[in-house]
């Protein structure tokens, strides 16, 4: 099966899903866009306030396109791509795509409140708790097995020799350290942004060429996980434009670079898809097996349902 | 433009997102118009109560009319503006940082030397290594009759608010 194929497939059936499913949905929730939004009608300036729909989408775009929609996919793949392509077209349309608007939608009709204030409204305060305590154990379980896939990722194993991980690893820091760098010149040091942005780009994609030629960090998971677990602690304690509106603002243009250029790539090559369709219900043997359900959904979670964003998208906007 | 003019243009200006006073005593200094604003940017989760993270941006101006600006009342204004920093501004975490804006407003002519002064003046104060904030100071000297306005190296990013209109 050529790749080409199953792209324009998707977006196809992405439109038509957004034509007909969309407007089904549009219609049945009664969503009138002559209606004015809480952004107009409670208009404050500081709490509500109309932006800019580009804005918006940046804002949506960058909370919804995590490592989830990335990793999912690959390690699911192991189920061969048939299933998964299946299901991140069929969950996206008929799941993810339902619940993110639904919830957005959700916010707007009551006033722009958050999900947490939706509940408590609609279920009772003690429902508004236990989604909390949800929320809370999903994170954690979220911020560990990212950890524990990130260490994988850049973990370097003397006896195999591969520097695959050592490099994505060596990149990773040095784009950390350039984002560090790009937040203290732009808000402290009031450098211009244009000129910053064109610099962090040049510098980024630099810092990908010096990782992959100098793999210096050649370190085991275990030192991975600790040095990971401390820079968590370290972005969530440091200052917002220091590490996490930098690394955010220059993370987008690499996202962006490589939807744009992985769309392209397949347009000009064309490549074939070598792993199988489908090695059916069960892989692996022993201890090791591993079954197509629930695992598929359990891996590919963000890339077909998404529940993050719904969670974030109505403190987003 | 005259004075007045000028005066009653700038507080409509400000009150569109400022919370603006007039003719207000701070610091033993009488000032025209005080004009404060507050932006606080953050992304919250389940409620408005549970913030990820955040971070706000404030700027305090202090617009004064001065029947004669040299070098000392010059002096005199500035160090009212560092006072201002040390009582006004609130270093926190979270607290990205405070603009203190001080606006003189005058009909005198405005000296070379004087001029030269407010173009060199600098003052910022970081707060614990820039991690709970830094305060900078702009200085803006506006001679509205003339329509001439002298700012110092800050300054110049809010140059065009203050333009005559």
């Amino acid at each position: 099966m050529n790749s080409l194929v199953l792209l324009i497939v998707g977006v196809a059936l992405f439109f038509i899903a957004y034509v007909t499913y969309g407007g089904f949905l549009a219609k049945s929730w009664g969503i009138d866009p002559t209606k004015k939004t809480p952004a107009n009608t409670l208009r404050d300036d500081v709490d509500y306030c109309p932006t800019n729909p580009s804005v918006l989408l940046g804002h949506h775009f960058s909370s919804i396109a995590g490592a989830g929609p990335i990793t999912g996919p690959i390690l699911a793949a192991a189920f061969g791509w048939i299933p998964v392509y299946l299901w991140i077209v069929i969950g996206s349309i008929f799941f993810g795509g339902v619940h993110d608007w639904g919830s957005l939608f959700a916010s707007v009709r009551h006033g722009g409140k958050s999900i947490g204030e939706i509940i408590r409204e609609n279920l009772g305060q003690k429902a508004k708790m236990l989604f909390n305590v949800y929320a809370w154990l999903a994170l954690v379980l979220v911020v560990s097995a990212f950890t524990d896939i990130c260490a994988g990722t850049f973990a370097f194993d003397p006896a195999k020799g591969d520097l695959t991980g050592a490099r994505a690893g060596t990149a990773s820091v040095l784009f950390i350290v350039l984002s560090m760098a790009f937040g203290y010149f732009v808000y402290r040091k009031g450098a211009k942004l244009g000129i910053s942005s064109a610099i962090g780009v040049a510098l980024l994609f630099f810092c990908i060429f010096l990782g992959y030629s100098f793999p210096v960090l050649k370190l085991s998971k275990l030192a991975w996980d600790i040095i990971l677990i401390i820079y968590i602690f370290a972005a969530s304690t440091l200052p917002v434009w220091l590490l996490l509106q930098p690394r955010d603002y220059l993370c987008s243009y690499l996202l962006y670079a490589m939807l744009i250029g992985g769309v392209i790539g397949i347009f000009i090559v064309r490549p074939e898809i070598v792993i199988a369709g489908s090695n059916g219900f069960t892989i692996g043997e022993g201890e090791k097996v591993q079954y197509l359900f629930p695992m598929l959904f359990v891996t590919v979670a963000c890339g077909a349902i998404s529940g993050f964003h719904s969670l974030v998208g109505s403190g987003t906007t | 433009m005259d004075i007045a003019s000028y005066f009653g243009n700038l507080f409509e200006r400000y009150s569109i997102y400022y919370n603006t006073s007039k003719d207000v005593v701070i610091l033993n200094e009488n000032v025209d118009i005080m004009a404060e604003f507050k932006d606080v940017h953050g992304r919250t989760f389940l409620s408005s109560k549970d913030v990820i993270d955040s971070y706000e941006i404030n700027e305090i101006c202090y617009v004064k009319r001065a029947k004669k600006v040299d070098i000392l009342s010059l002096s005199n204004y500035t160090d009212f503006l560092k006072k201002a920093v040390d009582v006004y501004v609130q270093p926190k975490r979270g607290h990205m940082c405070t603009y203190i804006t001080g606006v003189l407003v005058t009909e005198n002519h405005l000296e070379d030397d004087l001029i030269s002064s407010i173009k060199k003046f600098k003052y910022s104060k970081s707060f614990f290594f820039s991690l709970h904030g830094w305060c900078e100071i702009r200085l803006l000297v506006i001679n509205p009759e003339k329509e001439q306005i002298i700012t110092n190296k800050p300054g110049k990013k809010v140059i065009k608010f203050y333009n005559f209109r």
